[in-house]
């Protein structure tokens, strides 16, 4: 300032101007004031979540790193967990991703299958499976890359990303050789899918890498002033680390993959910090598109041109900054028909002091971002990570729901406000655009804090309504069971896909229903490197038949009418529906 | 305005009789006596034309040089004082009384500049209060806030009373970002006026930056009670509340603070803040506004008022606001991402892609530099 005179009023004034973005710590964090919270909607929330994880059966602790600090970033990221049905006996199991720690894992740290009792039990059969690998794990995919019949798995990892071939008898085997997918040195593998970008029936695969990251080369907390939050030495990253890149394999039919990412154009996405991924059709034009949340860097959209190539698109339609055009801390990503309109849109999750970003798809290959709009404002507390927009409590408007848990177990001793576990979110649909947080309206399992990570939404005990799958860092994995009371309606819709890639990743299925219509599409990986029950989940409301259009990966589209809900049904590409299973009776006794 | 230049007149009345001007002594000695009692009596005129006279009779008098620029600096005439110090000067080059009203003289005409290097070389002869305190103030109009604050805690040394040079002093310090600092100097002043609003005000802004939250709002309680009409009391327990995300309260004292100062462009512009956050678009613009109008370089405001004329779906009404805020920063990510939706949204979308590409980019060359720091070990 050149000073013309030095007043007390303007002395004050320009003392006082706000700072509304500041840069220099390691992650995106906007310091964002929450939007005020209105007077509470007073309308009745069906759904309620218990942690039964522990009655369940999940005892494991899933470490990751030392539970009370954090020395290097790779210690802080975590992983995700799938539901998903390894066996084909119709019933959800779980698979909970794990990492190691530094100094040495601790006797039962590895990745563990859990099959499902069907009756709010699970029995962990990881040592048959042959999943049980110890490292630092990261994200999982499920899909059937060799169309047998049974879902596979893509785990990736800070090391070697391993590809298991299920062999349909319980056990699985690692083809990461055979199927070309070793890589050279050490690299941090985030966010994975499969993906039939092609349209050839057969599984793709899409994998990120988040930075490179060398524990000799990265400072350790205060050991460089530029490695702190708020002022407090905490580890550092992933600003400052070389960022990572992405990769796309073409699935050869035979077992084998062909690395394809220069010629299809991915390798282009540099320079960003790539987590999850998610491949579904946004802008509806039959051909699956790609989408990536970054941290602290720009996120991707990658459009399919329909001839093998894909562009990123991700600034233009706005889903690559929020509507300020600042960076986030992209992490999770929950994405589904918000607003009943027959388009995908977008939430994604991000660092404390930022709210979790809703972008509306507009149908026109863009993007609005509606956060504030819609009431997302309010919340701005916690780091969060895995996301889903789903119907809790089958009323017929998709939720929002995501888990969150500080990356900085030592600031929480400086900065109360900033706790290493805090509770999970969820915003009910209030059925015009808008959402309201419901702070503990929705059951213990929601308001209990956790240093959580992965989530994974799905049906375990078939009851009908959509229970989580929550990996919690150091901690066993929280299950939440959800017990909707009154009488609303759902479907379940389990597509498998013939001329298509057998698990109908890809699919997309429209629901009409009391006037209503609602998109869902068949995803490999979702939420924070996870996977969620392929089943699709429709709540109905009061309506208790629903007409159903399913248009398949490979482009042919079938019509269903006025298909009776609550149950599970199975749709084969070409055949028609070929099971229709009323749903449990409620469990909530039996675990 | 605290300093006053030096009179020569008592200096000359000690020695007339060494002087050379023997021949016309006595008209030269009763122009100054009625110089001098003009200048007593306030009537600076009469005492211009009274020195006028005398220097008519001795043009090479640096005396009569000073108290005729004495006269003239009253009447704010400065430029013709510093035409008569300088003259002085060219007599006697070593004059400290000429060197200091020279001094005053650059000050008060807001020539900080050439005041800088003479109260410089004053601080260093004499150590005396009033060329510390002058060299400070001097300094903090240069922006050089570190400096001003070490010359303002030597005045201060000299005179701790003076409650103006600690007003200054922790004013500086705020201003070089040394908070600690900041609240000695308010403390100071509070341990001799402990119901001094303006110091309350300054400390819960010094606490406010050292995001001692609670510290802060009890300093801004102190000054609300102490005189709820002071300047900045409402606004700046607003920014407290703000930034603890009481948004509701900050507003309510946003709005209290308007109430006194309408024009205020810090309440102004966070209120409008509120209200967009609010979904108002329409109220958040016209506090956008007031607080543009009242203070167009702040560019905050204009981005502020951009935004809510996009929420109102006038892109158009947008595009102005968001480029004068680009135009006031040029590395402005959020007003350059802004423009580029406001012209999406009119359809120039090759226009918009070069905004949304400049958003980017500006954020790729931060990361950019942090790594380049962190790996050259380098600490801010």
């Amino acid at each position: 300032m050149k000073r013309s005179s030095i007043t007390r009023r303007t002395a004050i004034g320009l003392l006082g101007l706000p700072v509304i973005h500041a840069f220099g710590q390691g992650v995106s964090s906007r310091g964002v004031k929450p939007q005020p919270r209105g007077k509470p909607s007073g309308l009745p929330f069906n759904a309620c979540f218990t942690d039964v994880g522990a009655q369940a059966g999940l005892h494991a602790p899933l470490i990751y790193g030392p539970a009370d600090h954090k020395t290097y970033i790779i210690e802080t990221v975590g992983c995700g967990c799938a539901f998903f049905d390894y066996d084909n006996d119709g019933w959800l199991d779980i698979f909970l991703l794990c990492g190691t720690r530094e100094e040495g894992a601790p006797e039962g740290a590895m990745n563990r299958l859990y099959k499902n009792n069907r009756d709010g039990t699970f029995t962990d059969v990881t040592a048959k499976s042959g999943l049980g690998r110890t490292g630092w794990a990261s994200s999982v995919a499920v899909g059937d890359f060799n169309n047998d019949g049974f879902e596979d798995l893509l785990i990736t990892y800070y090391g070697q990303n391993v590809l298991y071939r299920n062999n349909g008898d319980g056990t699985f085997t690692d083809v990461t050789k055979e199927a070309g997918l070793l890589h050279e040195g050490t690299k941090w593998g985030a966010g994975c899918t499969f993906v039939d970008y092609d349209r050839d029936g057969r599984l793709d695969l899409l994998i990120s890498y988040y930075c490179i990251f060398d524990k000799n080369r990265v400072p350790k907390p205060g050991e460089s002033s530029f490695c702190n939050w708020k002022g407090i030495p905490v580890n550092c990253g992933p600003r400052g680390l070389p960022p990572g890149s992405l990769a796309l394999y073409h699935n050869n039919g035979d077992g084998t993959f062909t690395d394809v990412s220069v010629k299809s154009g991915i390798a282009k996405g540099t320079g960003s910090y790539c987590m999850t991924t998610v491949a579904a059709d946004f802008d509806d034009d039959g051909w699956p598109d790609i989408y990536i949340a970054c941290d602290s860097t720009p996120s991707f959209l990658f459009k399919n041109n329909h001839d093998g190539t894909f562009t990123d698109i991700g600034l233009e339609s706005g889903v690559a900054l929020n509507e300020d055009g600042m960076e986030q801390a992209g992490m999770g990503l929950g994405i589904g028909d918000y607003n009943l309109d027959g388009k995908l849109d977008i939430l994604k999750t991000h660092f404390a002091d930022d709210t979790a970003v809703l972008y509306r798809n507009d149908g026109k290959g863009s993007f609005e971002d509606v956060t504030n709009s819609s009431g997302l404002g309010v919340e701005t507390r916690y780091i969060s990570w895995g996301a889903g927009m789903f119907d809790l409590d089958n009323d017929g408007y998709p939720d929002l729901f995501w888990v969150t848990g500080s990356v900085y177990p030592e600031i929480e001793k400086v900065l109360p406000n900033y706790p290493f576990k805090s509770p999970r979110i969820l915003f009910r649909n209030l059925r015009n655009g808008k959402f309201e947080e419901l702070l503990d309206q929705a059951g213990p399992g929601v308001a209990a804090p956790h240093a959580s990570r992965g989530a994974a939404f799905g049906d375990f005990d078939n009851d009908g309504d959509l229970d989580i799958l929550i990996m919690n860092l150091n901690e066993p994995p929280s299950l939440l069971r959800n017990d909707v009371r009154g009488s609303d309606h759902s479907i379940k819709v389990k597509l498998i896909g013939t001329k298509s890639n057998r698990s109908a990743i890809g699919a997309r299925v429209t629901a009409h229903y009391g006037g209503k219509i609602q998109v869902q599409e068949v995803l490999s990986q979702a939420s924070f490197y996870s996977a969620n029950d392929p089943r699709l989940h429709f709540g109905l409301g009061a309506i208790d038949k629903v007409d159903l259009d399913v248009r398949w990966p490979n482009g042919g589209t079938e019509h269903f009418s006025k298909v009776p809900a609550d149950r599970i049904v199975t749709i084969r590409e070409g055949t028609g529906i070929v099971k229709a299973e009323p749903f449990q009776k409620p469990s909530k006794t039996s675990a | 305005m605290r300093q006053f230049p030096f009179r020569g007149t008592a200096q000359f009345a000690a020695c007339l009789l060494c002087f050379t001007f023997l021949s016309s002594g006595q008209d030269l000695q009763s122009w100054l006596v009625q110089g001098s009692r003009a200048l007593q009596a306030g009537d600076n005129a009469g005492a211009e034309a009274a020195f006028r006279r005398a220097l008519a009779v001795d043009p090479g008098s640096i005396e009569v040089l000073n108290d005729l620029a004495i006269a003239l600096a009253r009447q704010n005439k400065q430029p013709e004082a510093i035409d008569l110090y300088r003259r002085a000067l060219r007599i006697q080059p070593a004059d400290p009384t000429t060197r200091k009203n020279l001094a005053i003289a650059y000050f008060r005409s807001q020539n900080y500049a050439d005041a800088w290097p003479l109260l410089q070389e004053l601080s260093a002869e004499f150590g005396d209060f009033q060329s510390f305190d002058l060299a400070g103030l001097t300094l903090f109009a240069l922006d050089r806030y570190r400096e001003a604050a070490t010359y303002l805690e030597r005045a201060n040394k000299l005179n701790p009373a003076d409650l103006a040079t600690l007003d200054m002093l922790g004013k500086a310090y705020m201003r070089a970002g040394n908070y600690k600092g900041a609240t000695s100097a308010f403390a100071r002043i509070m341990s001799v006026n402990p119901n001094s609003p303006e110091a309350h005000v300054m400390m819960g802004m010094a606490y406010d930056k050292m995001s001692r939250d609670s510290e802060a709002r009890i300093e801004f309680e102190a000054a609300r009670k102490a005189d709820p009409r002071f300047p900045g009391v409402h606004s700046g327990l607003g920014q407290v509340y703000w930034k603890e995300g009481k948004v509701e309260l900050a507003a309510s004292e946003f709005r209290a603070e308007l109430k006194s100062y309408p024009n205020d462009p810090v309440s102004n512009c966070l209120l409008g803040e509120v209200l967009l956050k609010q979904n108002d678009p329409a109220s958040a613009a016209s506090h956008f506004r007031a607080a543009a109008a009242a203070n167009p370089d702040y560019k905050e405001a204009q981005f502020g008022w951009g935004k809510a004329e996009l929420a109102l779906n006038r892109p158009q009404q947008a595009i102005t606001p968001f480029q004068h805020a680009i135009a006031l920063d040029p590395n402005y990510v959020q007003a350059h991402y802004a423009l580029g939706t406001a012209l999406k949204k009119l359809g120039r979308a090759k226009d918009a892609s070069r905004e949304f590409v400049a958003a980017e980019q500006i954020q790729a060359k931060q990361r950019a530099a942090y790594t380049k720091k962190l790996d050259s070990g380098e600490r801010p």
